[in-house]
This record gives structure tokens, sequence and C-alpha cells, in this order.
């Protein structure tokens, strides 16, 4: 049996792999990240946003700011008559090639991006968004190791989407066209890194149907998360953020910050950031986490809730506000693991409400 | 992701790169595959990667996504997998001791099935017992037992030439 082992470890010794693509996997993980969070809020409960100011057209919301000296050229092209099977579109950042593929047609559920970004994500059934979005968008990121790092967003559109006009924050407009792929229409398109996307319209063949100004992240240069559209003359809501809490685990600092904007409501816990659209009234329930973390929601008579974490002691979080809304969060410690329950209760002690962890 | 865990992780990341590879190399007989599941093995990581650190072992943990990035592999894969059953060159035509020549063992080990060649390299490489490669492959001891036989019975080619080591 040892000889075995011995030859099994000088058959696979002499295995020589490439160069390990470590800022490709780092950009890959960043995804993964933001992909977890969407399943994660996929139950979460919503949050009003009723701050709001007026503002009269999204025209105003596209002011954009100068154009970048050394802007980075971006296009999005259509399948032509020659294109692969499955071809959504493809284009350029900077000398990058890039194309988004549906890998298996049939199924409608693998998306591959590349060349220089190999990536791929089976997402399912891609004909249509959820009920009420025009437009369900998910990402990846890559890029070479020395050249352009960039996202590829791709997804399905509803059916009366006629085109889709993205806006970035360097001035630059791309226009990615619905593709019809076994049934889907499926838009796909490319930013650099760095260049966040100021804005999303998507239009019909009469008008506008809504708009989507994603929330970037406090750095601004990763995917974007777009949590809510607006409807054409839809007050757009004010940005406002505060941190909901803050303190050690395991020795090491963290802050949860909540960003309420036109993008919904975005939770940021150290490197993770999740979005959520504001369409429900305000309830006390947990709503996201990771690995490293819990949050949540807060109705307005919570003063402080006791959260329990699976593998952990109970723990007192403080319900914090941001604007008109509650939050609260914990981070967890090695022991901890996501799941558990939570019970609420108002500034007298008293029990108003309790949930599972997620 | 704070500078220094970035560091941290890229360190980490090109330090144990070919390993990674080389266990994916010896489970999914193909250096291609091998090295996009590694990259997704440390995608994942890096994803949570603080969390990762707090568990004391990053090898470990990369190690178990490898492995469980290809059971999802030959999973989704099962039936382009049973196609090889009929293999194009009968290991017992070749005259080279499949188990002691590098090239003739990973020829070899291509040959199999996926939990055949994910059974061989746990329990004859990483040298985790018989219950733990169960419990990495999701199946039962019974099923390691008999895929491990099958597999080291298909690598001899032979059986006169394997006499003994094996057992």
């Amino acid at each position: 049996m040892s000889d075995l082992h011995e030859n099994l470890s000088t058959a696979l010794g002499a295995v020589e792999p490439g160069a390990a693509p470590v800022e490709a996997a780092m950009l890959a993980g960043k995804q993964i990240r933001n992909r977890r969070r969407a399943g994660l809020l996929a139950g979460a409960v919503a949050v009003v946003v009723a701050a709001v100011v007026a503002v009269p057209a999204f025209a105003r919301q596209e002011a954009l700011p100068a154009p970048a000296t050394s802007r980075i050229r971006v296009t999005v092209n259509p399948p032509g008559p020659h294109s692969p099977a499955g071809l959504i579109a493809s284009g350029v950042v900077g000398n990058q090639r890039w194309d988004v593929v549906v890998q298996s047609p049939r199924s409608k559920s693998c998306m591959v991006t590349g060349i220089n970004l190999t990536f791929v994500n089976c997402t399912g059934d891609l004909t249509q968004p959820d009920a009420g979005d025009p437009i369900a968008l998910n990402g990846a990121g890559g890029g070479p190791a020395n050249g352009t790092q960039y996202f590829v967003s791709y997804g399905p559109v509803a059916k009366d989407v006629a085109s889709v006009r993205v806006v970035l924050a360097d001035g630059t407009v791309l226009n990615p066209r619905p593709t019809a792929i076994d049934g889907a229409r499926l838009v796909a398109f490319a930013t650099p890194e760095g260049v966040p996307v100021e804005s999303l319209t998507v239009y019909s063949r009469t008008g506008e149907i809504a708009t989507s100004i994603p929330f970037n992240g406090p750095d601004g240069d990763g995917l974007p998360s777009f949590g809510q559209w607006l409807r054409p003359g839809q007050a757009v809501p004010a940005r406002l953020s505060g941190t909901i809490a803050s303190g050690t685990a395991d020795g090491k600092p963290w802050r949860a910050t909540v960003y309420l904007g036109p993008w919904g409501a975005c939770v940021v816990i150290g490197p993770d950031t999740a979005c959520f659209s504001p369409t429900q009234h305000p309830a006390t329930a947990a709503a996201g986490g990771s690995p490293s973390d819990e949050w949540g929601t807060a109705a307005q008579s919570v003063s402080y809730l006791i959260v329990t974490p699976k593998g952990g002691t109970p723990t007192r979080v403080g319900a914090t506000a941001v604007g008109p809304e509650k939050f609260w969060a914990i981070q967890l410690t090695k022991n901890e693991q996501m799941g558990g329950h939570f019970t609420a209760y108002n500034a007298a002690g008293q029990q108003v409400a309790s949930g599972s962890l997620l | 992701m704070s500078a220094v865990s970035d560091e941290e992780f890229r360190e980490f990341m090109r330090g144990r790169w070919p390993a990674m590879v080389r266990l994916a190399y010896g489970l999914t007989g193909d250096l291609g595959h091998a090295e996009d599941v590694a990259q997704g093995a440390f995608a994942r990581a890096y994803a949570s990667w603080e969390r990762v650190m707090r568990t004391g072992d990053p090898d470990a943990y990369v190690r178990r996504i490898v492995i469980n990035e290809n059971n999802s592999r030959f999973r989704k894969r099962r039936v382009a997998e049973r196609l090889v059953d009929a293999v194009p060159e009968p290991p017992g035509q070749s005259h080279v001791d499949p188990l002691s020549d590098s090239e003739a063992l990973l020829k070899a080990l291509r040959r199999l099935g996926p939990r055949q060649r994910a059974v061989i390299v746990l329990r004859f490489w990483m040298d985790m017992s018989e219950a733990e490669t169960a419990a990495a492959l999701n199946c039962s001891v019974g099923t390691v037992k008999s895929q491990a036989s099958r597999a080291l019975a298909a690598l001899r080619g032979s059986a006169e030439l394997m006499e003994g080591e094996l057992q």
C-alpha cells in the first residue's frame, strides 16, 4: 500500500500547474460573496425607506461627473450571424475581450464568461426575472493578472423590455440589446473595475419602464447591486447612512453600516454587502448574514434583541435607527455558526417578536 | 477585506496552488478541470477568508472545498462519465507496470470512473481512512471498499503484475 502512496506522490508531484491565478480567484471570491448575499436575501423582510425627495426626472440622476481623462474603452456588441451558439454579447474592456455564453441552452442554466475571465455560473431557469423586476442581473469579476480587471453583469429581461441603457461613472453609455436564446431574452455587459455603474434604465417600445441606481459599495469598485427599481416619476429615496453596530470578535474589530438610498437598503459588514428592495412594511426579522455575521431589521417598538447563534451563547444586541428604520447586527465568533434564533424586546423589557436566524 | 488579509490570501494561494491543483488533478484526471476546480476552491476560500483564517487550518478548508467541488462536478457529469466505462485501450495490453510508472499510473487513473478515481486519491494518496473517505464522498464505507477494490483491480492492469502489492 505504501508503494501505491509513493507512486501516486511521484506521479501527481510531476504534474506542473500553471501560475496561480490569484487575482482572478480573488475577484471570483468577491462575486461569490455577492451571490451568497443575494441568496440569503431571497427571503428577507423588506424595509420601507420612507424618506424621499422629489426628483422630477431620472435625467438629473444621470448628471454625471466629468469623464476621466484616461477613460477605459468599453464596448458591448450583440451576436452576429457567425457568432457561436449561445452568445449573449461580447465586447472589449480596455484591450481585453470579453463575452458571455449560455453554455447549456436547453436548460438555460450555465453562463460562461471569457476570454480572460473563466467563470461558470449555473443559475437555473433564466427565462424571466422575478415578478415586478424588468431585469435580473448576476455578475462575475476577473481579468488577466497584469491587465484590466473587469466585471461582467448578465441576466434575463422581462418580455416587454426592448432596450437597456447603462451609464457608467466616467460618462460611458452602453446599450446592451436583449438576445433571444432558446426562449429566454438575455443581456450582458462589462464594466472596468473602479468605474461603477451610475444607473441602468430599461425601456419598452413605448418608453421608460424603470431605472435602477445601484449601490456600488463604500469603495465603489465592486459589482453593482441593483436592489430596487424606480418607475418614471417615482420619488427617489434620500441617501442616508449610519453605523448600526460595532465591536470586536475573536480580537478583531468589526463594524456594520447601513446605507439607504435609491438602491434600497444595503448593509455593509466588513467585506460583505447585502442589498434589498424596500417594498414592504418594516418588521422584526433576521434578514441576512454570512459565515461571519448575522443582521436584520427591527420594528420601531424594538429596543433590543437577545440573539443566540448556533453554537453560541445569548447576546444582547441594540436595535439602531438609521433614518426611519431600525437594524441590528452581530459578528459571529469562531465557535458560532449561522443559524439559531432571536427574541426582540421593547424598552420595558416585554417580548415583542421572535424568530430564527438565517 | 483589508489589505493585510488580501496579502495573506495571495501568499497562501501562491504557496498552496500547486498542491491543490495536484489533488484536483488526481480527482478529475484532467489538468484543465483541475485548475478550474482549484481556482474555484480558492475563490470560495477568499469569499470567507477571515472566517477561514479563524479555523486555524486554511489548507484543510481549501482541500475540503476541492473535494466537494469535484463531488459536484461528477454528479453533474454522471451520464458523460458512464460512457467512459468502455475503456478504449484495455489496460491488460500494457506491459508497463501502471503503479510504478508515473505516466502509466496517471493514464490509468484517468481511465477510472470519477468516484473510483476519488477513492484512490483520497484513500491511498491523502491517506484518509475508509470512514473519512466515505464522509468526504458522501457515500457509505461499503461503497468506498467496493469502489477501492474495483479501482485497484483496474489499476493493476494485469493482475499478476501487482499481486500482493495492493493487499
